[in-house]
């Protein structure tokens, strides 16, 4: 461990000494639990790896399976057969839906023409690309779900595609990446989705789509403290910033359209003193298309909040 | 069942403090904390019967209480704190033990401005003492990943506290 590693641990280390009591009510604990029903692991039973181990050593490949270091199952389970592939922190660009090559429709107020998809670390987020979507999802191995679907807008541009999309992310079970492609898979095993990486050159549209002024939001604010606000300037991750006008207490700014990327802070000024935002990780969700509201508190302890909700 | 549920009861208490300093590095706010804490142990009471034995088990842990912890992050409002603008300049380093101090606030201010699942990764080496693979497996993500975003987050806080030499 290097200098730098030895400053993290032990900064970490003090960190963690210095946190706040965290009481677990065993109760709640167990309470919450039985009113949620016991769920079973699902990860693979030892009968069941008997089977595949039995399989596998008929095939001449079991042992390495059996053998090879770093297999724990994932949560609540894992393939015992493939790695997850990482599909996060790269926009992926639709190039073939339901066995037909996308179309490019005309360019959205976005500049988008092609639907796309980008994974968090539990979320996915993208576009149709005439509506934003969002969802969660879970990755086991190579098997792929989403649940919890977002709201969205029904904006029509071309309504056989976006049907197409919409059906093949509600039956994909697997995927398969492949470099800078990517291949959404449903039980059967066919492909119902293609994507490529916007990086790459692949795909016809990667060169049309800018990777700027994807993210075009409007923003306003609004000023939910008791002071008056000035000085208002929002930052976001690519860099571009935005600047409000002065509000005075309980008033909310007119929209602005920026092409954003995720909100990653804030500053403001309050009689005369400049805050600044501090904790931008909580903020690494790209913000979809739509009208967004930055409410703005200031506390007397000298702590201003910020919340930034979607409306509608 | 009364066995698993006694077991599981001394589960909770060997592990709450721990699991609370995981989860308070990860979501640096208490009532997250709390609620990811509570949420690892109610997903690991309902598989309590059925869970991983020995190290697949301490994975298994390790793995709820960070997707807890970043599920908690996800869901919360985007609420963000904010302070003077002199009190986020980069801290000195040096051997002198002040300057130490500062450059642990360096590391936790530091950890503030990472993504959630890089802060995760980052706690997960230099807290936890996980290595990159398991690091990886914790985070479902590939170990270049995971390596990836340890080395980002070092490379900064050795710029800061660089700086903060200058």
């Amino acid at each position: 461990m290097d200098d730098i590693e030895k400053v993290f641990a032990e900064g970490l280390r003090r960190a963690a000494s210095e946190r706040p009591a965290l009481p677990v009510d065993v109760d709640e604990v167990v309470a919450r639990g039985e009113a949620m029903g016991r769920e079973p692991a699902r990860r693979p039973t030892w009968r069941w790896l008997a089977v595949a181990a039995a399989a596998l050593l008929v095939a001449g490949v079991g042992v390495w399976y059996l053998n090879r270091p770093g297999v724990v199952p994932a949560v609540p389970v894992a393939s015992p057969m493939v790695s997850s592939p990482d599909l996060t922190g790269t926009r992926w660009l639709a190039t073939e839906i339901g066995g037909r090559p996308v179309e490019q429709v005309g360019p959205t107020m976005n500049g988008e023409r092609v639907p796309w998809l980008v994974f968090d670390a539990t979320t996915v987020s993208g576009a149709d690309p005439c509506n934003g979507v969002g969802a969660d999802y879970r990755l086991e191995g190579d098997r792929l779900s989403f649940s919890n679907w977002g709201a969205h807008t029904d904006v029509g541009c071309n309504t056989t595609q976006q049907q197409r999309f919409e059906k093949a992310l509600t039956d994909t079970t697997r995927v398969q990446r492949d470099g800078d492609s990517l291949a959404l898979l449903d039980a059967r095993g066919s492909t119902v989705a293609r994507f490529a990486a916007e990086s790459g050159r692949s795909s016809p549209s990667a060169t049309i789509l800018p990777s700027v002024a994807i993210h075009r939001v409007a923003i306003r604010v609004r000023n939910a403290a008791t002071d008056d606000l000035t000085q208002i300037r929002l930052y976001f991750a690519d860099g571009s910033t935005a600047e409000f006008p002065d509000l005075p207490a309980g008033s909310t700014s007119d929209r602005r359209v920026v092409s954003v990327s995720p909100l990653v802070g804030a500053g403001a000024s309050v009689g005369g003193h400049t805050y600044m935002v501090t904790d931008p990780g909580a903020n690494d969700d790209p913000l979809l298309q739509g009208v967004y509201t930055c409410t703005l508190v200031f506390a007397a302890q000298g702590q201003l909040s910020l919340s930034l909700q979607k409306d509608g | 069942m009364e066995a698993g549920h006694a077991s599981f009861t001394e589960f909770v208490r060997a592990r709450s403090d721990r699991f609370g300093d995981l989860a308070w590095l990860i979501t640096r706010n208490a009532e997250d904390a709390r609620d990811a804490v509570q949420d690892a142990f109610v997903g690991l009471y309902r598989r309590w019967d059925d869970l991983p034995t020995g190290d697949e088990f301490e994975a298994y842990v390790h793995r709820s209480v960070v997707n807890a912890c970043l599920g908690v992050i996800r869901r919360r409002p985007r609420s963000l704190l904010v302070a003077e603008p002199e009190r986020l300049r980069a801290a000195p380093a040096s051997p002198d033990a002040a300057d130490a101090l500062a450059a642990s606030d360096e590391v936790w201010r530091l950890c503030g401005e990472l993504k959630p699942v890089q802060r995760a990764a980052v706690v997960l080496r230099f807290w936890a003492d996980l290595d990159y693979g398991e690091i990886a497996t914790t985070l479902g993500c590939a170990e270049a990943t995971a390596r990836s975003h340890v080395h980002r987050a070092t490379r900064q806080l050795r710029s800061r506290l660089n700086q903060g030499r200058q």
